[in-house]
């Protein structure tokens, strides 16, 4: 698929190049701290990319759900202390531990890891992950294109029959 | 939406919006009850006691590959109480297209214009509006007695006549009508 850095009003496409350089990151990071699972998502909750074995936890829910956990925590401190406190959040789970942090004010990291894993360790690796994610950040800042780029009248009536197929229409 | 370059997926987040107690999580329940478990995820809910939204229900729907691109769709409901505002702010962030879930029945009109409103003013947060953002109404819990009529209802809310759709969400009617139809006015956004 030969899609660089093409997109609509609202949405994002990754050129191959940065999505590389970003997996790479995930990659190290999810392997150095021996982690369940990493992943790097979009404030709206979509995954951009994952390191790890996902094994029976579904990607795309927790990333939806991790980023509006996320954003209420933010809220909450705005509420008390009147600021945006854009920072990390930590669940701490009965055999798992989650992490989270924010990467500028749009992206966010999500961590899966074992209750072996020191937080100081998840914190100081992530920092250093999220100092070399921000050199990419703005290769991922969206162009105003038009969806049509690589959404044809060809794809559209052959997405409909699908869509008939499964509503059973 | 969002290109997925890993899986070759191309991802689109709907939303489901409208006044509390429309059904909008009553269709994403039926469309999840319905649907191969192979094109979907679970359906995750974040209720009350009393079975109302309180943060979103959120769904993953996907299907095979076209041309190399698996579209992926997102659905999620808001919480339609007014005191959830921030879920709703929350959720409508990033949404592709919405579908309006208006409560048919004629003491509910009040509460339908409010919501409208309150969308309005959530997209304008994000630098967007009805105008831009592509979007359906369903007219649900037609088989409630006290509704008002379609051209009752196309005059008080659909402004901008967009399409709109007759459900009776808790029994499936109008459904996947209306889930088709967001599909299509997503991926034909001008
Ligand atoms: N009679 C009738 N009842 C319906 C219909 N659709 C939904 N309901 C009922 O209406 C009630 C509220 O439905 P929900 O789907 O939870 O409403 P909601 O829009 O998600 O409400 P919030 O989460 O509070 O925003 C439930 O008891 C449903 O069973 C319909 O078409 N007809
Ligand atoms: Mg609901």
């Amino acid at each position: 698929m030969v899609v660089e850095n093409r997109l609509n009003g609202n949405g994002m496409v990754l050129s191959e190049t940065t999505y590389r350089r970003i997996s790479r990151i995930l990659y190290e990071l999810n392997t150095r701290l021996r982690a369940t699972l990493t992943i790097f998502a979009d404030m709206n909750g979509y995954p951009i990319d994952y390191s790890g074995d996902p094994k029976n936890i579904n990607v795309n829910a927790l990333t939806a759900v991790a980023a509006g956990s996320f954003s209420a925590s933010n809220e909450m401190s705005r509420m008390i202390s009147g600021e945006q406190n854009f920072d990390h959040v930590l669940h701490e789970g009965s055999r798992r531990n989650v992490y989270m942090c924010n990467v500028s004010n749009d992206y966010i990291m999500i961590l899966v890891f074992g209750k072996a894993v020191p937080i100081g360790f998840v914190r100081l690796l992530t920092h250093t992950a999220v100092g070399k994610l921000n050199q990419y950040l703005d290769s991922l800042k969206m162009q105003s294109r038009h969806i049509s780029q690589f959404i044809d009248a060809d794809f559209r009536s052959k997405l409909n029959r699908e869509l008939d197929q499964a509503f059973g229409f | 939406m969002f290109i997925d370059w890993k899986n070759r997926e191309i991802v689109f987040k709907i939303v489901y919006y409208g006044p509390g107690l429309g059904g909008k999580t009553t269709n994403l329940e039926y469309i999840h009850s319905k649907l191969n478990p192979s094109l979907c995820s679970e359906l995750i809910s974040f209720k009350t006691k009393e079975d109302r939204t309180l943060y979103f229900d959120f769904m993953q729907m996907g299907l095979p590959a076209i041309d190399g691109k698996k579209p992926r769709f997102h659905l999620y409901t808001i919480p339609g109480q007014v005191q959830y505002g921030y879920g709703r702010k929350l959720v409508i962030s990033g949404a592709d297209a919405i579908v309006f879930v208006a409560d048919s029945q004629k003491a509910r009109m009040d509460e339908n214009l409010a919501s409208l409103a309150d969308l309005q003013e959530k997209l304008s947060i994000y630098k967007k509006s009805l105008q831009k953002v592509p979007w359906i109404m369903q007219y649900n819990k037609r088989d409630l007695p006290h509704c008002a009529t379609i051209p009752s209802l196309q005059s008080k809310l659909n402004f901008m006549n967009v399409p709109y759709f007759e459900a009776v969400a808790m029994n499936g009617q109008g459904v996947f009508e209306t889930l088709k139809k967001v599909i299509q006015i997503t991926l034909s956004q001008k």
